[in-house]
């Protein structure tokens, strides 16, 4: 597929991999309005710098999903959005407000984790905790190496596994 | 947490990425010709790989035209944000569907019928906890959990937490659970009224184990506006549902609804509750 940023081009990714778009954003913000707000941000980012199309080293599937990843951390790390996902995902609590659903916990633990991560760490945990990706895959879709990978893998594990202890 | 965090999916199952690649035909020769031949090996991933078939048709079906896009862009002047700018995006609303079937049973597919073909599509986090289970066993194992899909005309979404629905619009629910169990779904809307979505006897109905399992009926919203909140409860034992019901109808109408102030259902000692919250507004016509 031609990587030149012509409207038609942009057209044509549209409506091909939008919808690839819409799923991912829809998932990791937790809200339909949101996600579609997510994919006009992206293909609007897209109109205006047609250039980010042209990553020689990952395939158009694989922009999308950094760049969707990307931007819906970006929400994420916003306090507005992060208030408002917390408040939608926690389960009723009793009167002592206790929590009482533990996959409800862990829902909001998994986003806290990605909001409190640094750029690389975050989208890797999208990646190998959300995707489920092999190695290989997150090194195409980040653009790295295998072994920068399993770096951040190991850090991120480490970074869970301090959580976990301080829970 | 973190072997939790990533027990999903089976090791010889495609990742979601790669089924996006093998859908989009970016595979080279060699791999689309595993990918292929896994997928024609497996249910699982067969059904995964029309779904995201059908989602793509769907997409091309409901979504704005990337004309509208672009003239949406030329008028509120945005540019594109640059890195932790804010966006200036003009809030767009989830469309409605433009005349054509939004989804269609494709293949191996198991379920016929939009709102089953859209239950196929795979969560994104897949948090399943280990058992969370009391010394003396009468609590439910992992986390169960309640889903639902939406449908507005032809048209059939995923839904989430927070979603914005209207009057008429349709819910299918679904739920996720790793261990049998005894299902109640109930709902206060912002009138205050509680109801009963599932099951239609007295009593919470045994389900048996399965991801995003549609339950029997849809549910059709009525014209009571504002937040609803919707409880499954996951129970051990097949509980009285009234006594439920009752204990959220009798909460006063007069007090405000965030959905963070709302008590929980008086929840039986055998049960795990997990809720999701709509806000239903009026749409234009």
């Amino acid at each position: 597929m031609k990587r030149a940023g012509s409207d038609a081009f942009l057209e044509r990714v549209y409506r091909e991999h939008g919808h690839v778009v819409l799923r991912r954003a829809r998932s990791l913000l937790g809200s339909e309005q949101e996600a579609w707000e997510a994919l006009q941000e992206l293909f609007l980012s897209l109109l205006d710098r047609p250039e980010q199309l042209s990553d020689p080293t990952s395939s158009l599937t694989g922009f999308l999903y950094k760049a969707t990843t990307n931007l819906c951390l970006n929400r994420i790390r916003n306090r507005a959005t992060r208030a408002r996902l917390l408040d939608a995902h926690v389960a009723p609590r009793d009167a002592e407000g206790r929590s009482e659903g533990p996959r409800a916990e862990r829902l909001v633990m998994v986003r806290e984790l990605l909001a409190g991560l640094p750029d690389d760490l975050a989208s890797a945990a999208v990646y190998f905790y959300g995707d489920e990706m092999t190695h290989d895959e997150i090194a195409k879709v980040m653009g790295c190496s295998r072994r920068h990978v399993g770096d951040l893998i190991e850090r991120l594990r480490a970074r869970v596994a301090m959580n976990e202890g301080s829970v | 947490m973190s072997r939790a965090l990533r027990e999903g999916r089976p090791e010889a199952c495609l990742s979601d990425f790669k089924l996006d690649e093998l859908v989009a035909g970016e595979l080279d020769a060699a791999a689309s010709r595993e990918a292929r031949a896994h997928v024609a090996a497996c249910p699982s991933c067969a059904g995964r790989s029309a779904a995201r078939e059908a989602e793509r048709d769907a997409f091309q079906a409901e979504a704005p035209s990337f004309a509208e896009l672009a003239e949406l862009a030329a008028r509120a002047g945005a540019k594109a944000p640059e890195q932790g700018a804010p966006s200036k995006v003009v809030p767009l609303a989830a469309p409605r569907p433009r005349g054509r079937r939004l989804l269609v049973a494709a293949g191996s597919v198991a379920a016929a019928g939009a709102i089953a073909a859209a239950a196929a599509f795979a969560l994104f986090f897949r948090v399943d906890p280990a058992g969370d289970v009391a010394g003396d066993g009468t609590r439910i194992k992992g986390g169960a959990r309640v889903g639902f899909f939406v449908k507005r005309g032809d048209a059939v979404a995923r839904g989430a937490s927070g979603e914005r629905v209207a009057p008429g619009d349709a819910l299918q629910l679904t739920y996720t659970t790793q261990a049998p169990a005894h299902l109640a779904v109930l709902s206060v809307d912002a009138s205050g009224a509680a109801s009963v979505y599932y099951p239609a006897g007295p009593r919470a109905e045994r389900i048996e184990p399965g991801r995003e399992v549609p339950l029997p009926s849809s549910v059709v919203l009525d014209d009571t506006l504002g937040e609803e909140r919707i409880f499954a409860l996951f129970c051990a034992d097949p509980i009285e549902i009234e006594p439920v019901r009752a204990a959220l109808a009798a909460r006063p109408a007069s007090l405000p609804f965030p959905s963070a102030a709302l008590p929980s259902p008086p929840l039986p000692a055998s049960c795990e509750v997990d809720a999701v919250t709509l806000h239903k507004i009026q749409r234009p016509r």
